[in-house]
């Protein structure tokens, strides 16, 4: 305890705020439920944030299972706990990208805080301990398996440096983005902050998973792998290499580069911290709640008798509800943070894949060529059109304002019909834009237009069921549910794996289906009745779990 | 009409609501009286259907909110007690949203949103997003939420929270006006004054059970009192104030 406050006063900040604050913050992570909010019957299902917290450990857990053979096959300290590190890397910064930048730059506790004597650094370093606690543990749990297996294999002593080094690289990467979205509330002006965290949100995203790419290319190219990776000048510009550096010298492995490495992440820790330390504080919560206070437009009132707007006569031939449904999920999209930001940290990896899967010029045709192949070829762009939509669909039942969801309790609507209107808005204004641009792709490349049109087609529905399958596993009512900690991370890569049956299932069809005007026949025909049968499903389903649904917001 | 019979709810252990009777004939204001955590926003959110009753039964213009949910919402109005509305939709927006769950013709609906705006002065601010509303504008756009499809039964909760002096008026008018065109209202307050003025009936709740109903003058004789705020502060339990101001600023020393 002592070094802990020492730790905490060294930095600045008030020991006793920051524990009191620090414990509020796990006390309210660990009391929320997961499904919390608008719909208490879906509460009982949801479990506490503890048993939220569960499930990624296990799903955590799991992934660092899959690392450990690598260790062991690897042997080297300096190599393996390189190749865990870059791992925890991109665990740690997806999860940040995906789940804490909210956290970091929504001021949800500026309210609460403002007004009590409460310090800048204390208030960023209650944020940072809470991000820490949440990215260390994922990363240990990631990594536990391999910690292990390099103490096996290289006894006690490298298994302690090299958990201490993934703690290092983990805190690193957390105050490396921390650091840049910092940087961003620092230089924007306010006015354009909302617009400009969106672009980050993009822009980190894309580089994010540009990197985890290219990182794939270069790993699997001839070239590198004739080489034998050594601690070197090349090997410091990967930052995972800096903290490897710490089980290799507890391996005597010591060296120039290993030493220059442990040095070069000392430094980064520190800068970073300093860094995020002076960016992100009180003064930049207040710039934020200046933000979203002020009011931004003043538009003109509209003359009498003017004419409705445009988007509101697009929608008149739709059912109320379906227009219900679009106008909330539009303007969510376009004003609220937290969705917008939700959808669009998955938005650069779909176009990340469909640019992958475009990567070699060609494309193979899958109705006469080998399955096989054409599956090889197109399963980045299958996944594209799937994970999207999907996790489109499960944000689209979170929102900060999930109390206003008693409208839905009150007004005579019918909760599976805006469940259904839900998964058509989606649909509609992310799916089939994206399908009509593949199938023009497909189309061209496949030199044989229908053949691009049946296969996007054939897409589309599969699409549709993972849709309804999302639905079937949590139907929630739009924007009924609060956001809660390590969900949306969760849901991304839960879908992940589950995506793996979709994937299976474009792969038996393109075998066997596509070989004759028959098969074709049947699997669209089959498809199709898969959906409708899906569509039943959710609607039982539906409407059963909305019998006795009660709002307790 | 609004009705509940043995009307009960229980939270776990806590019966929140326990085995209320009341009835609301149409052209009546009822008000709806209690202490924190006496059963009254329990009780509304059963009757609007937000929340399913432990036992008993709850009617809203004759219809059984639990067994016929959707004949009941379609003749009720509700300004609910928190006052949450989606943020992102401009004021216009959301109204759009609630005449849509009323399966409201889109051309009527947005002549009476004009309407309706026009007479809460919120014409200009119509097309600005409910984030930039005062508390006071939010309470607006729920009271036209609220009456947006002419409902027959109003369910009030504290509807005149953070409004300005010149328009609770105005609301206050417009109940005695609705009450006596037929509707059936429910009015929660803690606004004891607001009650005795505009409400032609009360009841007191105390611990989900119904402890004293009448009018105001007859809920002050009955408990020996000079005013309804007197009645209900016995009625209530509450310790004399005098006693409890002269603790706190002793534990403040």
């Amino acid at each position: 305890m002592g070094l802990l406050r020492a730790l905490v006063e060294a930095a600045g900040a008030d020991y006793r705020q920051w524990k009191a604050l620090t414990r509020v913050m796990l006390k309210a992570d660990t009391r929320s439920t997961a499904f919390g909010g608008a719909q208490a019957g879906a509460a009982k299902e949801g479990g506490s944030g503890v048993a939220r917290f569960g499930t990624m450990a296990l799903m955590y857990g799991f992934f660092g299972l899959l690392l450990a053979p690598t260790v062991w096959t690897l042997a080297d300290p300096f190599l393996s706990a390189t190749v865990v590190y870059t791992a925890v890397l991109l665990m740690v910064g997806s999860t940040i990208l995906m789940e804490f930048q909210s956290v970091v730059i929504v001021p949800d506790d500026y309210g609460i805080l403002a007004f009590r004597p409460v310090s800048s650094t204390t208030y960023f370093l209650v944020k940072l301990t809470n991000v820490v606690i949440y990215t260390s543990t994922l990363a240990i749990l990631l990594a536990a398996a391999s910690v292990v297996t390099l103490g096996v294999l290289h006894g006690v002593v490298v298994a302690g440096a090299a958990l201490v080094g993934l703690l290092g690289l983990s805190l690193a990467t957390a105050l490396g983005l921390i650091a840049l979205y910092g940087a961003v509330l620092h230089w924007v002006p306010a006015h354009r902050l909302e617009r400009m965290l969106s672009y980050l949100q993009l822009v980190t995203s894309l580089g994010f998973f540009a990197f985890i790419f290219l990182g794939q290319e270069l790993y699997t190219s001839p070239a590198v792998a004739a080489l034998d990776v050594e601690p070197s000048g090349w090997t410091l510009l990967h930052p995972a290499t800096w903290y490897a550096g710490l089980p290799a010298l507890a391996a005597g492995q010591g060296g120039a580069f290993v030493i220059g490495g442990l040095l070069l992440g000392a430094v980064a820790l520190v800068g970073l911290f300093r860094v995020s330390t002076r960016h992100l504080s009180l003064s930049y919560a207040h710039r934020l709640a200046a933000r979203s206070e002020a009011p931004r437009e003043r538009p003109k009132a509209p003359a009498a008798g003017a004419l409705p707007r445009r988007g509101a006569r697009a929608w008149s031939w739709m059912s109320p509800e379906f227009r219900a449904v679009a106008r909330l999920i539009r303007a969510q999209f376009r004003f609220d943070t937290r969705f917008r930001l939700g959808v669009l940290s998955v938005l650069p990896l779909s176009v990340l894949y469909l640019v992958m899967g475009l990567e070699d010029g060609r494309l193979p045709d899958p109705f006469t060529g080998s399955a096989l192949q054409a599956a090889g070829a197109l399963n980045l762009l299958h996944i594209a059109a799937l994970l999207m939509p999907t996790m489109l669909m499960m944000n689209v039942g979170y929102s900060e304002s999930a109390p206003a969801g008693w409208v839905y309790f009150a007004t005579p609507c019918r909760a599976p019909r805006l469940l259904r209107h839900a998964r058509m808005v989606v649909m509609m204004a992310f799916l089939v834009p994206y399908l009509a641009i593949l199938g023009g792709l497909l189309a061209w490349f496949f030199g044989v237009w229908w053949h691009g049109v049946i296969h996007v087609l054939v897409l589309g529905l599969v699409a549709n069921g993972a849709l309804q399958f999302a639905q079937l596993l949590h139907p929630v009512l739009p924007f009924s549910q609060s956001p809660q900690k390590m969900q949306q991370s969760g849901r991304f890569f839960g879908t992940f794996i589950i995506m793996i049956v979709p994937l299976g299932l474009l792969g038996v069809l393109m075998a066997f289906g596509y070989r004759s005007p028959t098969g074709i026949l049947a699997t669209l025909g089959g498809l199709l009745v898969a959906n409708v049968l899906g569509e039943l499903a959710v609607s039982s389903k539906v409407s059963r779990r909305m019998e006795g649904l009660e709002f307790t917001g | 009409m609004i009705e509940t019979r043995a009307l009960t709810k229980r939270f776990g252990d806590t019966t929140a609501v326990d085995a209320l009777d009341l009835r609301v004939e149409p052209g009546e204001i009822l008000g709806f009286l209690g202490p924190n955590g006496a059963g009254k926003s329990t009780t509304v959110k059963m009757l609007t259907g937000m929340l399913q009753p432990t036992s008993g039964t709850a009617l809203v213009a004759g219809f059984d909110v639990v067994t016929h949910p959707l004949e009941a919402k379609r003749r009720l109005g509700l300004v609910p007690e928190s006052g949450a509305v989606y943020e992102t939709l401009t004021g216009r927006e959301y109204l759009e949203m609630v005449a849509d769950l009323h399966h409201m013709d889109p051309d009527r609906a947005a002549k009476r949103i004009r309407d309706l705006l026009g007479l809460f002065d919120l014409h200009d601010a119509q097309d600005q997003r409910l984030k930039g509303y005062s508390k006071g504008m939010r309470q607006k756009v729920l009271i036209t939420a609220a009456l947006l499809h002419n409902p027959e039964v109003l369910f009030f909760d504290e509807p005149l929270n953070g409004i300005d002096a010149n328009a609770a008026m105005v609301v206050k008018d417009l109940l005695r006006e609705l009450a006596t065109k037929g509707k059936t209202i429910l009015f929660c307050s803690h606004v004891l004054e607001v009650v005795e003025r505009i409400c032609t009936r009360i009841v007191v709740i105390a611990g989900g059970r119904r402890i004293a109903e009448g009018t105001a003058a007859d809920i002050a004789a009955r408990a020996g009192t000079a005013t309804l705020e007197e009645a209900f502060a016995q009625l209530t339990g509450v310790r004399d104030t005098g006693d409890v101001t002269r603790d706190f600023l002793a534990a403040l020393e």
